[in-house]
């Protein structure tokens, strides 16, 4: 039986820069990564890149509690994961090695 | 307290599975509004009309990305005799658009093939060429190819969603390459900087010169035909859209014979031009308004759309009709 593959990790710019405003945010919302960026991240496609890092498993997220009388949907609040946090690592300290001009 | 996206939710819910909605579209609508309820409650009216458009603009942004990345799946999941219809119709309206543009061009060109920068006058009338070509192969690919064989669900959808992005094509020519690209040929055709006549204004200055146009000046004259060059831009930019839903109409779930899946796109598109041109004198003397002229030949095929849909719907499934 042929082995199968492992797959393979893979990470953009924006879902490292989104991992590192979570691991040092411990848990946001969409919208508060976009400020936090300084307008790195986009509003209109920070849902797409958190998606994505969910399906990867590089951050989960949760329904947030809606405080008393607010209205409307419940926001989502993400968190980044082990994995996540060993990606970020990973990159950080090869990028650090590689091409230190370019390090986080 | 009305809550912003709540309409956009309910139109993502009609055409995203739950997934999607509760990872992509839904963070993004409640976002917007808590950060609104945030503002409005403290009573910042400007800030929270501003929360309102940037957060509805990035929710449209969020569809439309699931909605192209959907596309593409549904293009990739196709069975054979969806894919072979959709790339006929795809190859037959690029072969009548060529055709159609080549011919709306080279009679121009005639005038100017001894000209030192013949290359680039041809490619300054491309974008005149655009706007009216695109309807055409459109519509021609959509009747010979989709009429063949009973055009799916799926391919009509995706013609559609084709057709949209086409329109969205043409309203950018139109709106702004298109005046460029004509002042561009008129300055290099008199060899030096030229005053910009109607054609050559871009939407925004057009909007701007109706505006500064007195009613009763000797100049009101001017100003109709202006308003009516404006209109006509956004009537023209919805003719693929429009003509490919009468196609889809047409050709959803049926077959039609050769006469009349050939004859048919001609005799479609030979009105509408007809009543463009006929209505916007109508539209000049002022005997209609600029707005009900610009939209005439839209007015017209919508009615014609509704009236096949119809008189298919209640007529036997599959009716042969010619050859």
């Amino acid at each position: 039986m042929a082995k199968s593959h492992p797959r393979v990790l893979t990470v953009s710019p924006k879902e490292l820069l989104a991992l590192e405003l979570l691991v040092k945010d411990k848990k946001s919302y969409g919208l508060q990564l976009v400020a936090a960026s300084k307008g790195r991240l986009k509003r209109g496609t920070v849902y797409v890149t958190l998606g994505r890092m969910e399906e990867k498993g590089y951050i989960t997220s949760r329904l947030d509690d809606a405080p008393p009388g607010a209205g409307g949907l419940p926001r989502r609040i993400y968190e980044a994961t082990p994995l996540g946090r060993r990606m970020l690592h990973a990159w950080s300290s090869g990028a650090r090695r590689l091409v230190p001009e370019f390090a986080l | 307290m009305t809550h912003p996206g709540t309409r956009l939710r309910a139109i993502a819910a009609r055409l995203f599975d739950a997934q999607t909605l509760e990872r992509y579209v839904d963070p993004a609508v409640a976002d917007l509004q808590a950060e609104y309820e945030h503002a409005a409650t403290r009573g910042q009216r400007r800030e929270s009309a501003r929360i309102w458009v940037v957060g509805l603009l990035a929710v449209v942004q969020v569809m439309s990305i699931q909605g192209g990345l959907k596309a593409i799946n549904t293009v990739r999941e196709l069975g054979d005799d969806d894919r072979r219809a959709l790339l006929r119709m795809v190859l037959a309206s690029m072969t009548v658009f060529s055709i159609a543009a080549l011919t709306l061009i080279v009679p121009f060109m005639r005038e100017w093939w001894s000209h030192p920068r013949v290359a680039d006058l041809a490619v300054y009338l491309i974008p005149q060429a655009l706007p009216l070509a695109i309807p055409v192969g459109l519509m021609s690919g959509i009747l010979w190819s989709l009429g063949r064989v009973p055009a799916s669900r799926t391919v009509s959808v995706l013609v559609l969603v084709l057709a949209l992005g086409s329109s969205l094509v043409s309203f950018v020519t139109l709106a702004w390459v298109m005046p460029n690209s004509n002042q561009a040929f008129r300055t290099a055709v008199a060899g030096g900087p030229v005053h910009r006549g109607a054609n050559e204004l871009t939407l925004g200055e057009l909007r701007q010169r109706i505006r500064t146009a007195t009613p009763l000046s000797p100049a009101s004259l001017s100003r109709n035909s202006l308003a009516l060059n404006y209109h006509g831009r956004w009537a023209l930019a919805a003719a693929p859209f429009g003509l490919a839903v009468f196609g889809v109409i047409f050709t959803r779930g049926r077959t039609h014979g050769r006469i009349m899946r050939f004859a048919l796109g001609p005799i479609v598109i030979f009105g509408y031009y007809f009543i463009m041109y006929a209505a916007r004198d109508l539209g000049l003397d002022r005997t209609i308004s600029p707005f009900a002229a610009a939209w005439a030949p839209n007015t017209a095929l919508l009615t014609v759309s509704i009236l096949s849909y119809l008189a298919l719907r209640f007529t036997t499934p599959q009716t042969a009709t010619g050859r």
